[in-house]
């Protein structure tokens, strides 16, 4: 590695590290993706991530040989929770994958060809979306389709890339009219060489920006479509239909619901200050 | 020099800034006298800490800025160490900054009329003016920097007007308080030519009406030599050379400061210069020596590991070179 | 003039952008699987009398026909019967409809100025305890869904603290208020019954918070960093520098323009809350609009949910119009501006 780029990268951990909130964040995020990914290892009763039913166990409140207790099937939530993490964090990893290359592409399209039809019919169409609250029109979507983890993926994509198309629109845009974009034009650049030289790292610092502190929201909304039954369907574990399952419950069985609200919490919050670390990192401010 | 006679004397003060968990020491060491009544000039490289001298006058540094010693003496009183109300008095009535941009100067959101009578209304704090002629003084202040129609500039935006009206503004805005001491960072900079020329002569006039004290900061020698008696060339956070104006100009003996007048485009010149080779330094990693020594043609190997102190050229002029000391720097 | 003139431009390109709304949810209505008329009148309907409603609805028509049918239905107001409550969806709307204004009427304004407030008092106390303590809960809230908010809500001041009635809804039943507003704790204070107005109140409370503490320490946070960011801008030192007092200098000159984006966020968020409202409702068993679109939702009964997500995308766009107005207001740079 040459100095140069040693010593960058200190910098961007400075100041990616300033304040030390966002060093927390990373920590519990990296914990989280390994307890997902050893989840069939880590957990004490892998059996119970599926249709299983022990009687003799059920409704036990939090004891040392199950951390978290046990539902009114008697499989353990700890073990659930565990298996749970994988489908939370591929639905943020893949609408982010998905959505985002759509939303760039479309915002380049509109941005470079600004002031014509092809703008305002883009344009109008990302606006069509951002019309209506995201939950709502996702939660439509996903009810036609069959419930599952892959469809709520699908219906939250087709609501999350118009934010991006509005971002890189705006970058592009303003950077249309600029001297050097011309320049490029005028040596016989192509859009697509335009696109990767010019544009793309133009935007990429907000966009990465907007992606880290994106997949919390991603999650948050997976997580709701889950607790509305329009996600991954028992017995398979999620979040949110944890929670749902467990609301039924109380206050008796309260670990059922408390410990997978305190797991989302915890999975949005260590994206958060990722994001915000990110964010520092470009001085692109975040909300 | 006797003490009372000058306005401002500013003793050896440092500055730092921290970004992201790193300090970089951008003022280091700097002396600054204004006498009573005249004009210096600050002159140096874009960076080299002109505007943080000017803020730290004011105590306006940014949140992230640290003074970490000095004095700033105004009429012998120190400004750091003063309490609150009487830093107020003294930004009130002591001193006023003239800013470089004058298109962030003006709040985007806020109509001219408010901007003005607000400051203006603490500016003369102590003679209790009605509201009314806090206007006839603004309206004054207006005029007199040579802007057109005063009324409808008072009710506008700053988004409304163009950059040399904004600029002309925020001078009648320090004007019209009535201070002793202009600092005027780089006024009309950020303009076109034609128009910073006529916002230079408009503050050279006014200063010899109101017979002000003035520091005026720039990166231009050719101002200097119009406006300013006293000149002061600043690198990388440090005062190289100061003196009389034109003792300074007829001896440069700072080896930046003759680079510096190299740069400049004379009419009997063979063409463009080729500027000073190098860049500022990194202020988070300064040389332990002379700061310029990394560009220096002179370097000599004391100058690497030793800061030069103060030697005496002229009666009124003085330089901080070791090689200038020894003789060895001699002007093209 | 100029505000006049962008406010009529944004609501022409308003209702190009909820024309094409129309069109996305009829589509969505037409992707339903199975045979509308079929889910309409039941599995044991006879072939005529499924022909016949078909014939009726304009089911046989191209689908470009249909949309221009259903469009000049919804424009009067008419947008068929719920399969599941089995009204007409327009009268549905009307009795959920006030329930939800009240609630996001309640769950969007006060927290606004609530979110004012923190974000001015954690700027000017930056990095000191109530910096501190605002950052930290904001964090925690905005990574809390809101049906977390609701589940916790339930759980600690529903059984652990009982200061919340567990059974949900807007009002007790011994309680009876006589509809003037529609808004119960308005009108339970005209009809002059403050024990019904309270009772309503605390129905009121738990949903309103779950809806609005994520998005009020987020505005906090916003508010909070463009004071920071604006502090240090040459206008505030201008004015610092002139001798203005700390005070006067925050109250005039720093808070407007530190508001604004502020502002621009705030009316998003609030048409937002209609959204979120989807799952508060229905856990809190709040009878308004969106447990009645959840509902539907749930119970694919489509002419509901088309009429709703309409409703809501109505709310939403009149909302961003508002909060543009408010924006144009409150920064004259934006009267001049380009609106989209």
């Amino acid at each position: 590695m040459t100095p140069e780029r040693k010593e960058s990268i200190v910098r961007n951990w400075y100041k990616f590290s300033a304040g030390g909130a966002s060093v927390v964040g990373l920590i519990i995020v990296i914990v989280i993706i390994i307890l997902a990914i050893f989840a069939p290892i880590i957990a004490p009763y892998p059996e119970d991530a599926g249709a299983v039913v022990k009687f003799s166990e059920s409704k036990l409140p939090p004891s040392s040989k199950h951390l978290m207790g046990t539902d009114t099937m008697g499989r353990d939530v700890f073990s659930r929770l565990l298996f749970s993490l994988k489908g939370t964090l591929l639905m943020g990893v893949l609408v982010l994958a998905i959505s985002v290359p759509i939303g760039f592409i479309v915002g380049v399209l509109a941005g470079y060809y600004r002031d014509t039809w092809i703008e305002t019919v883009l344009m109008r169409i990302v606006d069509i979306f951002l019309s209506v609250p995201a939950l709502v029109l996702a939660l439509a979507i996903a009810s036609i389709m069959e419930p599952n983890l892959r469809n709520s993926m699908i219906a939250i994509t087709i609501m999350w890339w118009p934010w991006y198309a509005r971002l890189t629109f705006g970058v592009v845009s303003s950077l249309r009219t600029e001297n050097y974009i011309t320049y490029a034009e005028l040596t016989g650049a192509g859009l697509g060489h335009i696109i990767v030289k010019e544009f793309l790292p133009n935007t990429i610092d907000q966009i990465l920006t907007k992606m880290t502190l994106d997949i919390g929201y991603v999650i948050i909304m997976g997580a709701t479509l889950s607790f509305a039954g329009l996600g991954e369907q028992p017995p398979i574990p999620a979040l949110g239909n944890m929670i749902n399952d467990g609301v039924k419950f109380l206050p008796d069985m309260w670990w059922l619901t408390i410990f997978p609200a305190v797991t989302i919490i915890l999975i949005v919050l260590g994206f958060n200050l990722v994001g915000d670390g990110v964010g520092n990192i470009f001085n692109v401010e975040g909300n | 020099m006797e003490t009372n006679n000058n306005i401002l004397e500013i003793k050896d003060l440092s500055v730092s800034y921290t970004v992201a968990n790193v300090v970089t020491h951008v003022l280091e060491k700097v002396n600054l006298t204004v006498p009573k009544g005249k004009s210096v000039g600050l002159v140096g490289e874009s960076g080299c800490g002109k505007t943080t001298t000017m803020r730290a006058i004011l105590g306006v540094l940014p949140s992230n800025a640290n003074i970490e010693s000095g004095e700033i003496l105004f009429n012998g009183t120190d400004v750091l160490k003063m309490p609150y109300n009487q830093l107020q008095e003294f930004r009130q009535t002591g001193a006023g900054l003239i800013f470089q941009d004058p298109s962030s100067a003006l709040n985007p959101v806020i109509s001219i009329k408010k901007q003005f009578l607000t400051s203006l209304k603490y500016a003369h704090k102590d003679k209790n003016y009605s509201s009314a002629q806090l206007y006839d003084k603004a309206i004054e202040a207006l005029n007199a920097v040579s802007l057109a129609d005063p009324k409808r500039i008072m009710n506008s935006f700053p988004f409304q007007l163009s950059g040399g009206m904004r600029q002309r503004v925020c001078i009648a805005m320090t004007l019209a308080g009535e201070k002793e001491l202009l600092l005027a960072d780089e006024p009309g900079t950020a303009l076109d030519v034609t128009i910073q020329d006529q916002i230079l002569r408009l503050i050279k006039n006014l200063v010899e009406t109101l017979d002000l004290s003035v520091i005026m900061v720039t990166h231009s020698l050719g101002v200097i030599r119009q406006v300013t008696t006293e000149v002061n060339v600043m690198y990388a956070g440090s005062i190289v050379e100061g003196g009389d104006t034109h003792q300074v100009f007829e001896h440069p003996s700072h080896p930046y400061t003759i680079a510096l007048m190299d740069c400049l485009p004379k009419l009997t010149g063979t063409g463009i210069s080729e500027g000073i080779p190098g860049r500022i330094p990194d202020y988070d990693h300064p040389p332990a020596g002379c700061r310029f020594y990394p560009r220096c043609t002179y370097a000599l190997d004391r100058c690497k590991s030793e800061v030069p102190g103060k030697t005496i050229v002229e009666d009124d002029h003085w330089v901080a070179c070791f090689a200038a000391e020894e003789g060895k720097v001699c002007p093209k | 003039m100029l505000l006049f003139k962008s406010i009529m431009k944004r609501l022409a390109s308003s209702i190009v952008v909820l024309l094409g709304l129309t069109i996305v949810i009829f589509a969505l209505m037409k992707a339903v699987p199975g045979d509308p008329a079929r889910l309409a009148l039941g599995p044991n309907a006879p072939e005529e009398v499924l022909e016949h409603y078909r014939e009726v609805n304009h089911l046989n028509e191209p689908i470009p026909v249909q949309y221009f049918y259903w469009l000049s239905n919804a424009v009067q107001g008419d947008f068929g019967t719920s399969s599941y409550t089995q009204r007409a969806v327009s009268q549905d709307i009307k009795d959920f409809a006030p329930a939800t204004i009240e609630l996001v009427i309640w769950a969007g304004i006060p927290p606004l100025f609530v979110a004012l407030f923190l974000g001015v008092i954690s700027a000017q106390h930056k990095n000191k305890w109530p910096d501190y303590l605002t950052r930290f809960l904001g964090y925690i809230f905005v990574a809390t869904p809101t049906f977390v908010f609701a589940v916790l809500f339930i759980l600690i001041f529903g059984y652990w603290l009982p200061v919340m009635p567990t059974i949900g809804g807007r009002l007790s039943p011994q309680f009876t208020i006589a509809p003037v507003t529609g808004m119960y704790i308005v009108d339970a204070l005209i009809g002059g019954q403050p024990a019904a107005a309270w009772d309503a109140f605390l129905h009121l409370l738990f949903p309103a918070l779950a809806l609005s503490l994520g998005k009020t320490m987020q505005e906090a946070r916003i508010t909070r960093a463009s004071m920071l960011q604006n502090a240090d801008k040459d206008y505030i030192t201008m004015v610092t520098s002139q001798g203005v007092p700390k005070k006067i200098v925050n109250r005039r000159f720093l808070l407007k323009p530190s508001v604004i984006p502020t502002v621009t966020v705030m009316g998003m968020d609030f048409a937002s809350l209609f959204g979120n409202a989807f799952l508060v409702e229905r856990i809190f068993n709040w009878p308004g609009l969106s447990s009645y679109g959840m509902n539907a939702i749930l119970n694919k009964d489509s002419n509901a949910v088309v009429a709703v997500v309409l409703i809501i995308g109505l709310a939403f766009v009149g909302t961003s119009i508002v909060v543009d107005i408010v924006a144009m207001i409150l920064d004259p740079r934006m009267r001049q501006a380009r609106t989209r």
